[in-house]
C-alpha cells in the first residue's frame, strides 16, 4: 500500500509542483543538484524521488526563464554548480507557494470527514 | 572512481551540442553521478552495484514516461503542458493567436457565404427535384431564354416526366390605393401550380385553384409574409379582404408562411396569371421563367430527354416561330448560382492565401521561438525522450495555438459576414442568409486544425533535427544556417502568395479603373430620374408634368423615357428596314425607347447626324394623328442596318407604323458599362409606366421634393418609385467588380503586410545572429554603407525569388479571373510589372530597417558578446 501510495504521489505531485519544490529548496542557500535530489527524497520521507533524467531538465529550464541562476563554486575540493534563487525567482515562488496552499486548503476542506 | 563521461557523452554526443555547452552539462551530471555512487558505497554497495545504481540514474524518467501510461493521458498532459506554455509567453502567444483569428476569421467569414450560396439546401422540400426549363436556341448560342405562354401551355400538356411545371413572370407594378398612403407594389405573376411544384403551402388562407389561371377569376392575391407584417400588421382578419390594386379588385386568398423565399426578393404579392388572352396564347412574346419537379426516379438527363421531344415536336407543328427552338433543363441550384460559382471559388482561394501567409508568420514565430527552447528540448531528448514524444508535445502547442485562433477568429468572422452583407451588391442570391452556422464553425474549427499542423509540423522537425547544435551555438555566425534557410523558404513563400494576390487586386483595379472610363454615351451627373405609371389617360397629364417640373427652379432640361439605362428596363421587337432583307441568321430587331424631345438634353446623349425629335413630332402624342410619324436610332442600329449610308431620310416600319429616321444619337451602355449597345430606336411621345429624367444646375437630390410636390397637386394618388439621381443608377451598375475589388484589395493589403513582418523578422534575425561579424567588419574598416548593402542585397534576392515563384503562380491563376476582367487580360503586363514595383518597395523597406541597424552595431560591444 505505502508503494502504491508513493508512486501515486510521486506521479501526480511532481507533475505540478516540482518547480515549486526546487525553488523552495534553494531559497534560503545555494545548493547543487545532487543535494536538491537528495533534500526532496529525505524530506519527503522517500515519497518523491528525482533522478538526473528528471531534475536537470527542470532546472535548466527554471534558469532559462530566469528564477534561478546557477553558478560553478568549488568546495572542497570539487567543483559544483549551485544554483540559488533570484528576484524573479522569489517572487515567483511567492506566488506559487500561496497558490499551492490555497490549492492543499481547499482539497482539505473537501476531503476532511462530515461527521466532525 | 568510475569514469562517468563517457558514458554521459555517449549519449549527449549525439547532439554535436557546442563544446563548451556540452562540457559543462558533462561536468554537472558527472558530480551528481559521482555523489551518488559514493553514497552507494557508503551504505555498504559493492562497486558493481554502485555503478549499476548511478548509471541507472541516467535513464529513467523520460523512457517509463513514454511507456508508461495510456496514449490519451499523454495527450491531455501534452495538450496541459501547450497551454501553459501559451500562458508563459504571452506576447509571443498573442501575436500568433492574433495572426491565426485574422487568417481563420476572414475564411469563416467568405464559407458562410459560399455555404450560404453555393452548398446550403434551397429553402424548398426535395430540393435537388426542382428544376428551371429554359427555352434554347442553340443557333444563337442562347440557352437559357425565357418561354413563350403558348410553348409552356404544351409543355405543361404533354411533358410526363415531372410533378408539374409551373411559370413565373415579374409582373408590372401595381399601385395599391385605399389603404392608407398609396404604394407601388411588386407583384409576381405565376400560373397557379407555382407553390405547389415549389413545395410550398400557404401559412393560412389557400392555395391558388387550378380554374384561376383566367380573367375574371383571376383576381386572388396570395400576400407574402413580410408585405402582411409591414403593411397590414399581420392582421389575422385578411382572408378575404379585398384589396385595390391598379384598376382592379382583388380578394385576398393566403398568407405565405415567413420561412419563404424565392430569388426575386422584391415581390409582395403573388397572383394567377392570366392564360385566356391573346397575348397568353402567343408564341412570339417570350417571358415566362418555368420551373419544374421532377417525378421520383427522374433524372434530369431523363427530363432533358423529354423536353427534347416535345420540342421537336412543337418544331414541326409550329414551324415558323418554333424553328430552332429547344428546351434546356438545369438544376434549380445551378441555376441560381452558375455564375457566381467561380467568383466565389476565387475569393475563397484568395482568403486561403491569406491563411497560409498566416500559416507562414506564425510557423517563423514558432522557428524563432523554437530556438530559445532548443536546449531543454535537447536536454530531454539526451536523458531519453523518444522523438515522437517531442514532436507531438510540439504539435499539441501549435494546435493549442490554433485553437485559440480559431475561438478569437469566430467574431472575426462574424464582423466579416456582416460587413460583407451590408457591402455586397443585390446580385448575389441568399446572401442575406449567410450566418455562422454549426457548419460554418466547424469548418472554422479544421480549418484551424489543419493550420496548426501545417505551421507546427515545420518547426517541429527542424527543432529535432538540428537540435542544440545550432541554437546554442548563437555566438557562432556559421550556427542557423539551416533554421535561415528554412526562415528564407518560408518568407520566399509568403513574399510570392502576397505578390500573387496583389496581382489579383491589382488586375481588377486596372479592369475597374477600365470600366468606369467607359463612356456611358450620357452625362450621369446632376440628374434626377424616377419612375412613375400614371393609369387611363396619361399622355395630358404627363405632358402638363413636364411643363411643371420645367419651371421649377434649377431645371435645366427635363424628359420622358420608357426606358432608363441600367435599370434593367427593356423591350426588343423585329421590325423592317426598307431595302433590307430579315433572315433567320440576320434578324432585324431594335430595341424601343419612347421618350420626349427634352430627353436627350436632360441624359446629354450626343447627337451624331440629322436632328433630334422636336416638339413637334409629340405635337399629339398619338401617332396615328401625326402626319409624318418618326424615329432617331442610335449609332449601333445606323451602323448595323445602314453600313456605308446614311439612315437620315431613310424609312423604317416598326409596331404597324411607317416612320422617317431623322437622326442618329451616339450609342448609349443602356446594358451597363461592360455591355456594348445593342440597336435602339427612340419614338417620340408619352407611354406608361415611364420614368420623369431631370437636369438640374444644383444637386439633384435637392429636386425631388418639389418634383414629388408636383406631382403631388396633379395626381395625388399616384406614387412615385425609385427616385435616385442617375449618378445612383451609373454607381449600381458597377457595384459587382467594386464588392469583388474591395475584397480581394483587403485581403492582398493583409497578406502584403503579414509578408512584410516576416521579411523583417528574417532580416532582424539575420542581423542579430551576424553581430559579431558585421562587428568585426566594421573594426577592419567597413563603412556602414557596405553593411546595409550587404543585408539589402541578401533581402533583395529572397525579393527576386518570391516574385519569380508568385508570378509564375499568378499567371497560371489568374486566368479564372477572367469573367471578373473587363478591358484587360488576367495576364496585363502593366499590372504585372507595377505589382512587382510595388512588392519589391514594400518589402526592401522592411529589409531596409534591421540592415540600418545592423550598421549601427559597435564593434567593441558585438566582440564582447562572444
Amino acid at each position: 500500500m505505502q508503494h502504491i501510495l508513493s508512486r501515486m504521489f510521486d506521479r501526480e505531485l511532481k507533475k505540478g509542483s516540482a518547480e515549486l519544490l526546487i525553488m523552495s529548496l534553494v531559497e534560503d542557500q545555494p545548493r547543487h543538484g545532487y543535494d536538491i535530489c537528495k533534500r526532496i527524497e529525505l524530506r519527503s520521507k522517500g515519497a518523491l524521488t528525482f533522478n538526473v533524467a528528471s531534475l536537470y531538465p527542470l532546472l535548466y529550464r527554471l534558469e532559462r526563464r530566469g528564477w534561478i541562476q546557477g553558478r560553478w563554486i568549488e568546495k572542497t575540493g570539487r567543483r559544483r554548480r549551485y544554483y540559488r534563487l533570484t528576484a524573479e525567482g522569489r517572487k515567483v515562488l511567492a506566488a506559487q507557494r500561496e497558490g499551492w496552499e490555497a490549492f492543499v486548503m481547499a482539497i482539505r476542506r473537501i476531503i476532511r470527514k462530515e461527521n466532525a | 572512481m568510475p569514469e562517468w563521461e563517457r558514458q554521459i557523452r555517449k549519449i549527449i554526443g549525439r547532439l554535436r551540442l557546442d563544446p563548451a555547452q556540452e562540457a559543462e552539462v558533462v561536468q554537472e551530471l558527472v558530480q551528481h553521478l559521482d555523489d551518488r555512487y559514493r553514497e552507494e558505497l557508503a551504505r555498504g554497495a559493492t562497486h558493481a552495484h554502485a555503478y549499476n545504481v548511478a548509471l541507472g540514474e541516467l535513464k529513467h524518467s523520460e523512457a517509463q514516461r513514454k511507456k508508461g501510461g495510456n496514449i490519451m493521458s499523454a495527450l491531455v498532459q501534452d495538450i496541459r503542458f501547450g497551454f501553459r506554455l501559451i500562458r508563459k509567453s504571452w506576447t509571443f502567444s498573442a501575436v500568433a493567436v492574433l495572426t491565426l483569428a485574422l487568417g481563420v476569421g476572414a475564411n469563416g467569414a467568405i464559407f458562410s457565404i459560399v455555404n450560404a450560396v453555393l452548398l446550403r439546401d434551397l429553402p424548398y422540400p426535395d430540393p435537388e427535384k426542382l428544376v428551371v426549363i429554359w427555352e434554347a436556341r442553340p443557333r444563337e448560342g442562347v440557352n437559357n431564354n425565357v418561354v413563350s405562354p403558348a410553348d409552356f401551355t404544351d409543355w405543361r400538356n404533354r411533358q410526363q416526366v415531372f410533378e408539374g411545371i409551373a411559370a413565373y413572370t415579374d409582373g408590372s407594378p401595381l399601385d395599391l390605393s385605399g389603404a392608407g398612403e398609396p404604394i407601388r407594389l411588386i407583384a409576381g405573376n405565376v400560373s397557379t401550380s407555382f407553390f405547389k411544384v415549389l413545395g410550398v403551402a400557404p401559412a393560412f388562407g389557400r392555395d391558388f385553384a387550378q380554374d384561376e389561371e383566367q380573367r375574371g377569376r383571376n383576381n386572388v392575391v396570395i400576400l407574402n409574409h413580410g408585405f402582411w407584417q409591414r403593411q397590414f400588421g399581420g392582421d389575422p382578419n385578411i382572408i378575404g379582404r379585398r384589396l385595390r390594386l391598379g384598376d382592379d379588385s382583388f380578394e385576398v386568398i393566403g398568407v405565405l408562411p415567413a420561412s419563404f423565399k424565392f430569388s426575386n426578393e422584391l415581390v409582395d404579392l403573388w397572383y394567377p396569371l392570366d392564360f385566356t388572352t391573346e397575348g397568353m396564347r402567343a408564341r412570339f412574346n417570350h417571358f415566362l421563367t418555368v420551373y419544374g419537379r421532377l417525378k421520383p426516379g427522374v433524372t434530369i438527363g431523363r427530363a432533358q430527354q423529354e423536353m427534347d421531344r416535345i420540342s421537336a415536336q412543337l418544331q414541326s407543328e409550329v414551324e415558323l416561330q418554333n424553328q430552332m427552338h429547344g428546351a434546356s433543363v438545369v438544376s434549380l441550384r445551378e441555376d441560381l448560382t452558375g455564375n457566381l460559382r467561380s467568383q466565389l471559388l476565387i475569393l475563397m482561394a484568395a482568403v486561403g492565401f491569406v491563411l497560409l501567409i498566416a500559416c507562414v508568420n506564425v510557423a517563423n514565430l514558432m522557428l524563432s521561438r523554437g530556438a530559445a527552447r532548443s536546449r531543454e528540448l535537447a536536454i530531454r531528448t539526451s536523458l531519453g525522450a523518444g522523438r515522437l514524444v517531442i514532436v507531438r508535445q510540439l504539435l499539441m502547442e501549435c494546435l493549442c495555438v490554433s485553437f485559440l485562433g480559431a475561438l478569437a477568429g469566430i467574431p472575426v468572422a462574424m464582423w466579416g459576414v456582416n460587413l460583407l452583407q451590408s457591402s455586397v451588391p443585390a446580385s448575389i442570391p441568399r446572401l442575406n442568409e449567410a450566418s455562422l452556422d454549426p457548419t460554418v464553425i466547424a469548418y472554422m474549427v479544421v480549418v484551424a486544425l489543419v493550420t496548426g499542423l501545417i505551421f507546427g509540423l515545420a518547426p517541429a522537425f527542424q527543432t529535432l533535427r538540428l537540435n542544440l547544435n545550432d541554437t546554442l551555438k548563437e555566438s557562432n555566425p556559421a550556427g542557423g544556417a539551416s533554421r535561415r534557410r528554412l526562415r528564407s523558404s518560408l518568407v520566399i513563400a509568403e513574399i510570392a502568395l502576397a505578390f500573387v494576390l496583389l496581382i489579383g487586386a491589382g488586375l481588377m483595379v486596372r479592369s475597374l479603373l477600365k470600366l468606369l472610363s467607359v463612356d456611358p454615351g450620357f452625362d450621369a451627373r446632376n440628374v434626377l430620374t424616377m419612375s412613375l405609371a400614371p393609369r387611363g389617360q396619361s399622355t395630358p397629364f404627363l405632358r402638363e408634368l413636364l411643363e411643371k417640373v420645367g419651371t421649377l427652379p434649377g431645371v435645366g432640361s427635363a424628359g420622358f423615357t420608357s426606358a432608363l439605362p441600367m435599370t434593367a428596363q427593356d423591350a426588343r421587337t423585329g421590325f423592317v428596314v426598307e431595302g433590307l432583307e430579315s433572315t433567320p441568321n440576320n434578324p432585324i430587331r431594335v430595341h424601343p425607347r419612347t421618350v420626349t424631345p427634352g430627353y436627350f438634353a436632360a441624359m446629354k446623349v450626343r447627337l451624331r447626324e440629322g436632328r433630334l425629335l422636336s416638339k413637334e413630332d409629340v405635337q399629339s402624342g398619338d401617332i396615328t394623328r401625326q402626319t409624318n410619324p418618326v424615329a432617331v436610332v442610335n449609332r449601333t442600329a445606323a451602323e448595323r442596318y445602314w453600313p456605308g449610308q446614311t439612315p437620315v431620310g431613310k424609312y423604317i416600319q416598326i409596331l404597324g407604323t411607317r416612320r422617317e429616321v431623322v437622326g442618329v444619337v451616339d450609342d448609349v451602355r443602356h446594358w451597363g458599362l461592360a455591355t456594348p449597345a445593342n440597336p435602339e430606336l427612340y419614338m417620340p411621345g408619352y407611354r406608361s409606366p415611364t420614368n420623369l429624367v431631370v437636369r438640374t444646375a444644383q444637386d439633384p437630390a435637392n429636386l425631388a421634393q418639389p418634383v414629388r410636390e408636383q406631382v403631388r397637386q396633379l395626381a395625388p394618388d399616384l406614387p412615385l418609385a425609385a427616385i435616385r439621381t442617375m449618378e445612383e443608377v451609373r454607381g449600381r451598375s458597377v457595384a459587382s467588380p467594386r464588392f469583388y475589388l474591395a475584397l480581394l484589395g483587403v485581403f492582398a493589403l493583409v497578406s502584403l503586410v503579414l509578408a512584410c513582418a516576416g521579411i523583417y523578422g528574417v532580416m532582424s534575425y539575420t542581423v542579430h545572429q551576424s553581430t559579431r561579424e558585421i562587428g568585426i567588419r566594421i573594426a577592419m574598416g567597413a563603412r556602414p554603407g557596405q553593411v546595409i548593402r550587404q543585408f539589402v542585397r541578401e533581402g533583395l534576392k529572397l525579393i527576386a525569388i518570391s516574385l519569380i515563384v508568385g508570378g509564375a503562380a499568378a499567371y497560371g491563376l489568374t486566368r479564372l479571373m477572367r469573367t471578373l476582367l473587363f478591358g484587360i487580360t488576367p495576364t496585363d503586363p502593366q499590372t504585372y510589372i507595377a505589382i512587382a514595383a510595388l512588392t519589391t518597395t514594400i518589402a526592401l523597406v522592411a529589409c531596409y530597417i534591421p540592415a540600418r541597424r545592423a550598421a549601427k552595431v559597435d564593434p567593441l560591444t558585438a566582440l564582447k558578446q562572444e
